[in-house]
């Protein structure tokens, strides 16, 4: 392991989280000092989706494979899923990303996080419905 | 005020005719743990109507818990939750999701947190009964 990678492993805390109904259970290594993200895209904002980033080797599925549907469009580069019981996304995959294959982990599903935790982990804004990743002009209903 | 809406893939249709010209629509994101999980954002308006239009209902699955009074409509197809229901002496009450929103100006939406935890059977249902949209029609069709 280098030694970015080792700082970063450091910082890593593991969470496990599930959909509403807990059908879909998951394992994730995250590191909420780091940015989230709020996107105001056709997808996004209909779920207000809240992700923090894992890259792919820090996500386990622990259960619920079969219980997911997949949902495709546009562009279908990213992977979103969401539980066929309760609707609830608990990550979606981003396929074609600056750091390769990446998981969105939604921060509304992890357990063992306070509100006050939730409350500190900061926030970038990205205006996907223009396919920026700059912040949009409006973006506190984010 | 006519308000347009629909789930991601279109399965799920509404309009929702609000009285009058309001400045500011009421948000309620909700702290329970389904819209905690789903980013449920509600409105209502008890002297609104909702006419919602279900293109499959084959791909709708109809989700409750809890108390299990209120029934999330939540698309098969793309997962978006655009409304919910609840059905009180027959007649169906409804509140929807303000992400579903389509031409409104954000800033119109005036945002509050709530949180109806603790509250018994009695006062939710009768609080239902007060706020929630009670002119609701849903056409339901099979593919």
């Amino acid at each position: 392991m280098n030694t970015a990678r080792y700082e970063r492993w450091l910082m890593l805390k593991t969470y496990r989280g599930s959909c509403h109904c807990g059908a879909v259970k998951f394992e994730a290594d995250l590191d909420l000092t780091q940015s989230s993200y709020r996107c105001n895209c056709s997808i996004c904002r209909r779920t207000r989706f809240w992700p923090a980033i894992a890259k792919s080797e820090d996500f386990r599925l622990l259960s619920g494979e079969a219980e997911l549907t997949q949902y495709l469009f546009h562009t279908r580069k990213n992977q979103h899923y969401f539980c066929k019981h309760c609707g609830v996304r608990a990550f979606g995959v981003g396929t074609e990303t600056p750091i390769g294959l990446m998981y969105g982990v939604n921060l509304g599903c992890i357990e063992g996080v306070s509100e006050e935790e939730l409350s500190r982990i900061p926030v970038t804004y990205v205006d996907g419905q223009h396919d920026r990743f700059a912040p949009p002009e409006y973006f506190s209903h984010l | 005020m006519l308000i347009n809406g629909s789930c991601h893939c279109g399965n799920i249709i509404f309009s929702l005719e609000w009285q009058g010209e309001p400045s500011e629509i009421p948000a309620r994101a909700c702290g329970c743990s389904f819209c905690v999980k789903h980013g449920g954002v509600w409105t209502s308006n008890p002297s609104a109507a909702l006419a919602v239009n279900v293109a499959n209902a084959a791909l709708v699955s109809k989700y409750s818990f809890g108390t299990k009074t209120a029934t999330f409509h939540v698309c098969s197809r793309c997962g978006v939750v655009p409304l919910v229901t609840c059905e009180l002496d027959a007649h169906l009450y409804a509140v929807v999701n303000v992400n579903t929103f389509q031409g409104v100006d954000p800033t119109s939406l005036r945002r509050s947190a709530a949180d109806f935890e603790g509250e018994d059977v009695e006062s939710r249902l009768a609080r239902r009964k007060r706020n929630w949209v009670a002119n609701v029609r849903i056409v339901e069709a099979s593919a």
